[in-house]
């Protein structure tokens, strides 16, 4: 294993190296899952441009449409947010959701979703959130919604000179419920088999808008808005809710790993539908 | 791991089965295959590049065809390593043809015993990268048969 590591200290610095280095550079940020990659011999970059040194890339900021998470945030900040507590509960249950502090500690949103793990959290409630990331090179800038940014199995949107520099979360309806169930089927601290985050706004019973997304049981996590839709106008009844769950277990083409089987994720993801409608409806914010 | 599909081409059997037989031609279908050599009229050797994300393989190998049942069977075995990722991977193909109303299906097994680094990387992304593979092959041999009807 032999490469050139490369420390930039400002964004034009990094940004430049990438678009000299290409599809041959890869960017180091917390190094949880690039650094397990280099170490198994899966992948061999000829430069590594570390982003660390760059300044105000960490950052969580809070306007009045949403708020804006810097690239290189850790997920235990996201998770220890007040912020993010307050207003994405979900988001601050997901990314508090993954491996253990350690990892927490050192992983970084922006990794997170450049890796495009299929296996992994935080996307899943980004996802049901709304949330657009911004990439920048040194051609210029553009924002992509996550449901266009995550394509496949450790595979995104991004050019290779391509840097994560924003990630955007709109704010969700005042009084909006929301949950983040993961369902893991070997250790505590195991990745997701299959993971749910759901977020319902309500007028007295009535679901008023309804966000669904089903992540870890196949290559990128998935919003179904026409099974979505059903609930809008409607009280949650459990028959409703387990039509949308199943919806959501019939058309998702579920995948096999050692986490579990095609067939039984399919049933873990009308379980844990269930699960997440009736705590909605049944009013945990 | 096993890896199943199944596609359909719009052609007779017999068409379908001489196609896939046509090796040359064939493997020009397969995403990512190039320099494929006959060896002798069973066997040939060849290279396979698949790309997964940041991941890249580069697999060289032989084909060897075991069993021929025309035009409904074919098994052949696949035997080939990746020095760079040292992997090897060694597999069992089978395919079965079924002539339908108006067209061929074409149903595929693959049986395969994957060592090495590229193993951990997992079932999930080779069964998925394999059933896009199948997905353009079939949609390659479906172009190459209609040019050659029209031809």
């Amino acid at each position: 294993m032999s490469f050139e590591l490369l420390q930039p200290d400002s964004l034009p610095g990094a940004l430049k190296a990438l678009a000299q280095h290409g599809d041959e550079a890869k960017v180091l940020a917390g190094g949880t899952a690039i650094v397990l990659m280099l170490q198994q011999k899966l992948i061999a970059p000829t430069v590594l441009v570390s982003v660390g040194r760059i300044p105000d890339l960490a950052y969580i900021r809070s306007e009045p449409d949403g708020i804006h998470v810097g690239p290189l945030t850790t997920l235990r900040d996201m998770e220890r947010s007040l912020v993010i507590q307050t207003h994405f509960p979900l988001l601050a249950q997901a990314s508090g959701e993954v491996g253990n502090i350690r990892v927490r500690n050192q992983a970084t949103l922006g990794g997170n979703l450049a890796e495009a793990d299929y296996a992994s959290d935080p996307p899943t409630a980004l996802l049901a959130l709304g949330t657009q990331v911004t990439a920048t090179s040194l051609r210029g800038e553009r924002t992509i919604p996550l449901e266009d940014f995550l394509i496949g199995f450790y595979t995104t949107d991004l050019e290779p000179d391509e840097l994560i520099t924003d990630v955007f979360i709109p704010a969700s309806a005042p009084g909006s419920r929301t949950t983040y169930l993961k369902y893991r089927s070997r250790s505590s601290e195991d990745r997701p088999c299959a993971c749910v985050a759901a977020i319902a706004a309500f007028e007295a019973e009535t679901c008023t808008d309804l966000r669904v997304a089903v992540g870890a049981a196949s290559e990128v996590p998935q919003r179904l808005p026409a099974v979505e839709n059903l609930a809008r106008g409607q009280a949650l009844t459990d028959e409703l809710i387990g039509e949308i769950a199943a919806g959501y277990a019939d058309n998702i083409d579920t995948l096999e790993d050692i986490r579990g089987s095609a067939w039984y994720r399919t049933q873990m993801i009308r379980i844990h539908v269930v699960r997440a409608l009736e705590e909605l409806r049944n009013g945990r914010r | 791991m096993k890896i199943e599909g199944s596609f359909t081409l719009e052609a007779p059997i017999r068409t379908v089965w001489d196609y896939l037989l046509n090796i040359e031609e064939m493997s020009q279908c397969i995403p990512g295959v190039s320099a494929l050599e006959t060896i002798d009229t069973k066997s040939y050797r060849g290279e396979l590049q698949i790309k997964v994300g940041p991941i890249k393989a580069a697999f060289g190998g032989t084909v060897t065809l075991l069993e021929l049942e025309p035009p409904h069977r074919l098994v052949a075995e696949i035997v080939a390593d990746d020095r760079r990722n040292a992997s090897q991977v060694k597999a069992t193909f089978t395919s079965i043809l079924k002539s339908l109303a108006d067209g061929t299906e074409v149903t595929y097994t693959i049986d395969a015993n994957v060592r090495g680094r590229l193993a951990q990387f997992g079932q999930a992304v080779a069964q998925s990268t394999a059933k896009k593979m199948a997905a353009a092959f079939g949609s390659c041999m479906q172009e190459k048969i209609d040019a050659g009807e029209t031809a």
